[in-house]
């Protein structure tokens, strides 16, 4: 019925986008500036033309995140050079991941909403659609190592969302789709910019979808079910001038989904996740003479919940378990820069972190019953100097301390069965760790011309152990994991070398390679031993360890290309191989020396044209995912796959604007790394009204 | 835009707030009762004196609480677990053959938990009665095939020391008790487990246990004695003290010349002890045990 019900909007709105007449408007054409060559901060958080920075940094503007099909944030990062989307079912996928420059994991990556984090100290994933893509202003990638102002998790890189706020008294737009799969979605966004410069906004959303059969035709069963999904979400923001020189942002998000994981039993619902996510923060800025600064407050809570229903081959043994999980982050950040003087911009900052994780696994089919918990403080200080040695030379410099405890780790198991596997009761305290990290980062830039600029960067990262690896034992997919309280940071000592050529206004080019050497590498291995858990086959013991050293070369490249007042192009492509140096985990069974590192592709490629006309919008995204291990040990590669997405947009009077998306437009067919299929050609369209 | 606008769009987005929040992925219902269980055969918290060897048979009923399902029984003795089963059903009915073991005194608890946490549970004391109950019997030289083997059957019953091919044995599954294979997916070479044990399908393929509709379940444990004691065993007091509850596996496994295993088979309540006197380690191998347990009707 929904497929119909879209059918139809899309057939109303194809004549209209084909012939409608020319009407009145606001003129949508693009700043050919803010595409080749964006006024970018998040690198070193100050404002600089993206051509100036001797850093590898990319951004997506306003337009093209409105014009390319993109139904959650992150799917926008594609675009990126080195950036690797893991979001196989696309809108129905329960745990979306970034990968940068060929390092897996969202933990590597630091994530933040206007300099608000979002990576969760306990498990190192984002709530992606925490993020309004209504909302975003920009898109701001810093590739590479940026712990020498962001520390924890910005290992391989910072990506930043910026946000718009209301201009006008009263402006806002109500959406309403359609898609395949029963999908249904309705988001209203209201806001006002008032007489006295303060602003307000609020936007309430809300998705659901009947969702597809991940498993493929091959190996499904009568447990094979619906991946579907039900998500909602309302922010609120607020801020404006509350005196000379000094402004204040505030926002609130609230975000509840619930997640089919694909397999049902007995439970209606069968097996799924639900997050319940809250974000607050509160942003100080002020500018004082020769120091701007900035405060960052924020407070992140979540709560999980995870349903999980088995039965073995014989269909006599059912398992029910679920899984309760609080998890906070808060913290507090704080910058300065002082104006330029002839020695150059300082600036300067501290940070506080604070994460806790407090897990509840219990069983219903068995007595077992497990609580996991942990705790995280982290504070860092950063400097950083950005000198202009000639008219053509730049250098900047600098760099971050930091200190971190993990403390009142506890792992409790009361009542344990084969059906978790532990051997008897315990109470496990793990005690107090710590550890520090120094992160500097160096690089110049230097224009040979106006034309030709060439820039060299040394930096460094680190990651932090997650909560969940270090206080957490519990089944998962691939076996049974175990805690390791005496988990380490990685660190990431990075080089790298790029030009930027820019041989007209409308054309920009930047390629960029690198080589990392990562210590400490964290990576999950199998201890050889293995468990019985009731079931048919006995499950392996894994853990994460920090395993060793691993290199990673990797080469970038992008094209920003706007021919046309009303045309953007845009092309990115990287390869990127890793290999394990160095092997000296005393817990792995086998040695993984010289093995690559998994669950990244050796090539990513996109291409992307926008036509932002007046009445139409046409936006087109070719996507290129090359081959990837999928297991330690390098036996097990994921074939590469390519889609093309088409997002078309018609203005109609009184505001009002169809729109229709077409994802994986060819149909391609691909799996994950568990063999779970993707959904194949997806359509959707709606409608969207405007005031 | 008039006031009325801001009027129109305050009052939309109130409602659609107000729906965005209130609707419920979830739905809960919980009644607050606990679901129960009895024992239909005899009075609960009442008590009985047995000897060693000697069964006794519950009849349970458990019922749920009208609005979230059972999914666990546990049936303990002492504090270990006898029978602890997960399911998902609105009743449940399970006959519990307990066979009295050497403690002075046994406590049985029975245990119905349900989806919501709850539990409700019900107890039975058996003392120790003096004296010898019961029969053993012996089965010497019983040679058991794998499952490729075309020799010998692969399917044993204990009461008789019968042995059955596939075949045989899926006409009569109830009255297989133990059965043999190579295993080749986890290692585990030549095993001897019960159909209830979860063989993989491709053992024994078309036909086998996992087709079966009844499977006997048996536990292993793997003990040390001598071949002079396992000659000796006499009584069924003697197989009685050999078992231990809480270590039972499901499995016999990589069995080699001189292992000594001691059983309990749990539909029946018998226990025996089985020694390996022979391996031929491959799918059309086989193994050959002597065997003393527990007569079935002589309790």
């Amino acid at each position: 019925m929904a497929y119909l019900k879209a059918l139809l909007v899309l057939g109303l709105a194809i004549p209209l986008f084909c012939n409608g007449q020319e009407l009145a408007v606001s003129d949508s054409s693009i700043r050919m500036s803010d595409f080749i060559n964006p006024v970018t901060v998040v690198s070193t958080q100050t404002s600089h033309r993206a051509d100036s920075l001797p850093f590898a940094t990319s951004t997506i503007t306003k337009t093209e995140i409105q014009d390319y099909s993109a139904r959650t944030s992150d799917e926008l990062l594609k675009f990126i050079p080195g950036a690797y989307i893991d979001r196989i079912w696309g809108v129905f996928s329960k745990n979306s991941g970034l990968s940068l420059r060929g390092l897996d994991g969202n933990n590597r990556v630091l994530i933040t909403v206007d300099g608000i984090p979002l990576n969760k100290s306990s498990y190192g994933m984002v709530t992606w659609n925490m993020i309004s893509p209504d909302q975003i202003q920009s898109i701001e990638v810093v590739r590479g190592p940026a712990s020498s102002i962001y520390g924890n998790n910005a290992m391989t890189g910072v990506v930043n969302f910026t946000t718009i706020k209301p201009q006008k008294p009263l402006e806002g737009n109500v959406d309403f789709g359609l898609g395949e799969l029963g999908l249904r979605q309705l988001s209203f966004n209201v806001g006002s910019k008032l007489a006295n410069g303060f602003y307000w906004d609020v936007s309430p959303y809300y998705r659901t979808g009947d969702g597809y059969i991940i498993d493929p035709v091959a190996t499904r069963d009568s447990t094979s079910s619906k991946a579907y999904i039900q998500e909602r979400r309302i922010s609120f923001r607020t801020g404006g001038v509350l005196k000379s020189g000094l402004t204040i942002n505030a926002s609130y998000t609230y975000y509840k989904d619930k997640r089919g994981s694909g397999k049902k039993i007995y439970l209606p619902d069968g097996n799924y996740d639900s997050y319940e996510d809250q974000a607050a923060s509160v942003t100080l800025s002020a500018k004082r003479a020769v120091w701007n600064t900035d405060m960052h407050i924020y407070y992140q809570h979540e709560y999980y919940k995870k349903q999980s229903e088995s039965i073995n081959k014989l269909g006599d043994t059912y398992k029910l378990s679920y899984t309760f999980q609080n998890s906070d982050d808060a913290g507090l950040w704080f910058g300065a820069t002082h104006a330029p003087t002839k020695w150059g911009t300082i600036t300067t900052g501290a940070e506080v972190r604070f994460g806790r994780i407090d897990a509840h696994d219990v069983y219903r089919t068995s007595t077992d019953d497990i609580l996991r918990s942990g705790n995280m403080i982290a504070i860092g200080a950063f400097v950083q100097e950005e000198a202009k040695l000639s008219s053509r030379v730049s250098l900047t410099g600098g760099l971050r301390l930091d200190v971190a405890g993990f403390f009142d780790g506890r792992l409790t198991v009361k009542d344990p069965t084969k059906a978790t596997g532990f051997s008897s009761n315990s109470n496990q305290y793990f005690g107090s760790s710590h550890w520090q990290a120094a992160s500097p980062r160096v690089g110049i830039k230097y224009f040979l011309t106006k034309v030709v600029g060439f820039q060299a960067a040394v930096s460094s990262g680190f990651m932090p152990a997650k909560l969940d690896d270090l206080c957490s034992s519990r089944k998962i997919t691939k076996g049974f994991k175990i805690a390791n309280p005496n988990l380490k940071p990685e660190t990431l000592n990075n080089v790298e070398i790029g030009m930027s050529l820019k041989p007209v206004s409308s054309l920009y080019i930047d390629l960029t390679g690198y080589y990392s050497y990562g210590l400490h590498f964290q990576y999950f291995v199998a201890t050889g031993d293995s468990i019985d858990t009731g079931g048919t086959d006995v499950k392996p013991i894994l853990m994460r360890d920090n395993v060793g050293d691993v290199v990673v070369k990797g080469l970038e490249g992008s094209i920003r290309w706007q021919p046309y007042t009303r045309w953007m192009v845009r092309v990115s492509a990287s390869t990127s191989t890793s290999k394990i140096v160095k092997f000296d985990s005393k817990i792995a069974a086998t040695n993984l020396k010289g093995m690559a590192i998994s669950e990244v592709p050796d090539y990513l490629a996109s291409a992307g044209i926008v036509y932002n006309g007046k009445r139409n919008t046409l936006g087109i995204t070719y996507s290129y995912v090359g081959r990837q291990w999928i297991d330690d040990v390098n036996t097990q590669r994921l074939a590469d796959y390519q889609t093309v997405d088409l997002h078309a947009e018609h203005s109609l009077p009184l505001g009002l604007k169809l729109w229709a998306d077409v994802q994986n437009l060819f149909n391609a067919q691909f799996l994950d790394k568990k063999g779970e299929q993707c959904p194949g050609r997806f359509f959707m369209a709606g409608i969207r009204f405007n005031f | 835009m008039k006031i009325n606008a801001f009027r129109t769009i305050g009052l939309l987005l109130g409602v659609a707030s107000s729906f965005l929040m209130s609707c419920s992925c979830e739905r809960t219902s919980d009644n607050g009762a606990n679901p129960t269980v009895t024992i239909t055969n005899l009075t609960a918290g009442g008590d009985t004196a047995l000897a060693p060897g000697q069964s006794i048979t519950f009849e349970l009923a458990c019922s749920w609480n009208g609005s979230d399902a059972l999914t666990n029984l546990i049936v303990s003795s002492n504090g270990v677990r006898l029978v602890d089963e997960g399911f998902f059903k609105q009743t449940y009915n399970k006959e519990v053959i307990f066979t009295k073991d050497t403690a002075e005194q046994n406590i049985l608890i029975f245990t119905i938990r349900d989806k919501g946490g709850r539990a409700s549970q019900v107890s039975y004391t058996i003392n120790k009665a003096g004296g010898s109950v019961g029969e053993v019997q012996r089965f010497n030289g019983i040679t058991i095939g794998a499952q490729q083997n075309t020799t010998y059957g692969s399917f044993m019953n204990l009461e008789s020391g019968a042995i059955f091919t596939k075949d045989e044995a899926a006409a009569i599954p109830d009255k297989i008790h133990l059965l043999c294979y190579f295993d080749t997916i986890d290692a585990d070479a030549m095993v001897i487990a019960s159909p209830g044990s979860n063989v993989d399908a491709s053992v024994y393929g078309d036909g086998g246990p996992t087709d079966w509709t009844i499977r006997n379940t048996a536990r292993f444990l793997l003990i040390s004695i001598s071949a002079d004691q396992f000659n000796a065993l006499a009584s069924v007091a003697d197989l009685v003290s050999l078992y231990d509850e809480s270590a039972g596996k499901r499995k016999a496994k990589n069995l080699a010349v001189g292992d000594i295993y001691s059983f309990k088979q749990e539909d029946l309540g018998l226990y025996g002890v089985f020694r390996v006197t022979a391996v031929d380690g491959q799918p059309s191998g086989l193994v050959t045990v002597d065997m003393v347990v527990q007569k079935t009707g002589s309790k």
